[in-house]
């Protein structure tokens, strides 16, 4: 099987040389056993859209490896516009889906990514050159794709968790409303943009943007280059923060039901 | 979950773990030492040969063998309340359908 060589771009690369995802998740899983059962709750009422996977990177450390479509993957918010809007289509279809090759530097470890021909797409596999067979990789990454697009649209219709979406480059506030519009429209979700603070004051701090849509300004984010870092530390405190305001508008909305039926 | 499924169920995970001859003491352990891509490989396979569609709750809950043999028999169980709650619903369709027969004048 011909598989492409991908230089052209750092695949939001996540990993150090030679660390794969099951041993990787295995480590960090083991080392973070004890951690505290509330925390564990919290970050799994999170499901993360992009844009890389600095979040996923801190969920796993909190305990939370919960399969879920945009795991690990690269996202832009046009990229997440086309495949929410479209319900997922084609993510799942085998020939759209061809497996690339992904070496950020010399030294690292190639590692096979799964590339979507249709919207462009790409996500981690955490699986390396010679070390397994790319024709049975693809083969199983097609059928995940296929059970977690099932399980995403789901997940959206019954707004089972709170998205969130972190950027790095300036990102214009009209363009992330229209996303959590978008989401809206699936379900009743809520969306948290987290985005760094423009002053340090406001680091920690969430507020409402618009309808179903979050801000959370925090002190620092992983770059793109060694997304996994661990940045801030403010993570917890954020999403608590969140959690707490979203609570809020659910009693709010239904006292405001029984007000008005009673 | 009968012990022929209980065998096949093995099978299938030894086959997705690639390790034909890892023991059933190896395979009970929980939670598990399965990757996210071999967890979802192991549903999916799981839904074709018991016929059965988890929901994403199930799914969720997942984490090893044990659990997954407890999600297959409540997936099952839910599968078999749909099939009976859907041949009573004909059943009574066609009761109703005879009732309403026009009668037949020469």
């Amino acid at each position: 099987m011909k598989v492409a060589f991908d230089s052209s771009r750092d695949a939001g690369s996540s990993t150090d040389a030679g660390d794969n995802e099951p041993e990787l998740i295995r480590s960090l899983a083991r080392s973070f056993r004890a951690f505290d059962s509330s925390l564990l709750d919290l970050f799994d009422a999170f499901e993360s859209l992009g844009d890389c996977c600095e979040f996923n990177g801190i969920q796993l450390r909190h305990g939370v490896a919960r399969p879920a479509f945009f795991n690990w993957r690269a996202t832009t918010i046009p990229l997440l516009m086309e495949l929410i809007g479209s319900d997922l289509a084609g993510v799942d279809t085998p020939g759209n889906l061809e497996l690339r090759v992904h070496q950020p530097h010399p030294d690292a470890e190639a590692e096979y990514t799964v590339f979507n021909r249709h919207d462009g797409s790409y996500a981690h596999t955490f699986e390396y050159v010679g070390r397994v067979d790319p024709d049975l990789l693809l083969v199983r990454w097609q059928r995940k794709l296929k059970l977690l697009r099932r399980k995403f649209l789901a997940d959206v219709r019954a707004a089972r968790r709170i998205y969130l979406l972190r950027t790095w480059f300036r990102t214009e506030e009209e363009e992330v409303q229209r996303l959590a519009d978008l989401l809206r429209r699936k379900g009743d979700n809520i969306l948290l943009w987290v985005r760094v603070a423009d002053l340090p004051s406001r680091a920690g701090k969430v507020q409402w943007l618009g309808p179903g849509l979050l801000l959370g300004e925090i002190d620092m984010l992983a770059p793109y280059e060694d997304a996994m870092a661990v940045k801030s530390l403010q993570w917890p405190r954020l999403l608590e923060e969140a959690r707490q305001l979203v609570n809020k508008r659910a009693e709010l909305c239904a006292a405001y039901r029984t007000e008005r039926f009673a | 979950m009968t012990g022929d499924d209980l065998a096949r169920l093995l099978d299938l995970v030894r086959a997705e773990l690639d390790q034909p001859d890892a023991s059933a003491e190896d395979l009970w352990r929980e939670p598990s030492h399965w990757d996210s891509l071999t967890l979802v490989n192991i549903l999916f396979v799981s839904e074709e040969r018991f016929g059965v569609t988890f929901t994403p709750e199930q799914m969720e809950r997942v984490r090893g063998l044990v659990s997954l043999i407890a999600t297959i028999d409540e997936a099952c169980l839910a599968s078999q309340q749909e099939d009976r709650h859907q041949d009573q619903h004909r059943g009574n369709g066609e009761h109703i359908a005879q009732q309403q027969l026009p009668e037949v004048t020469p």
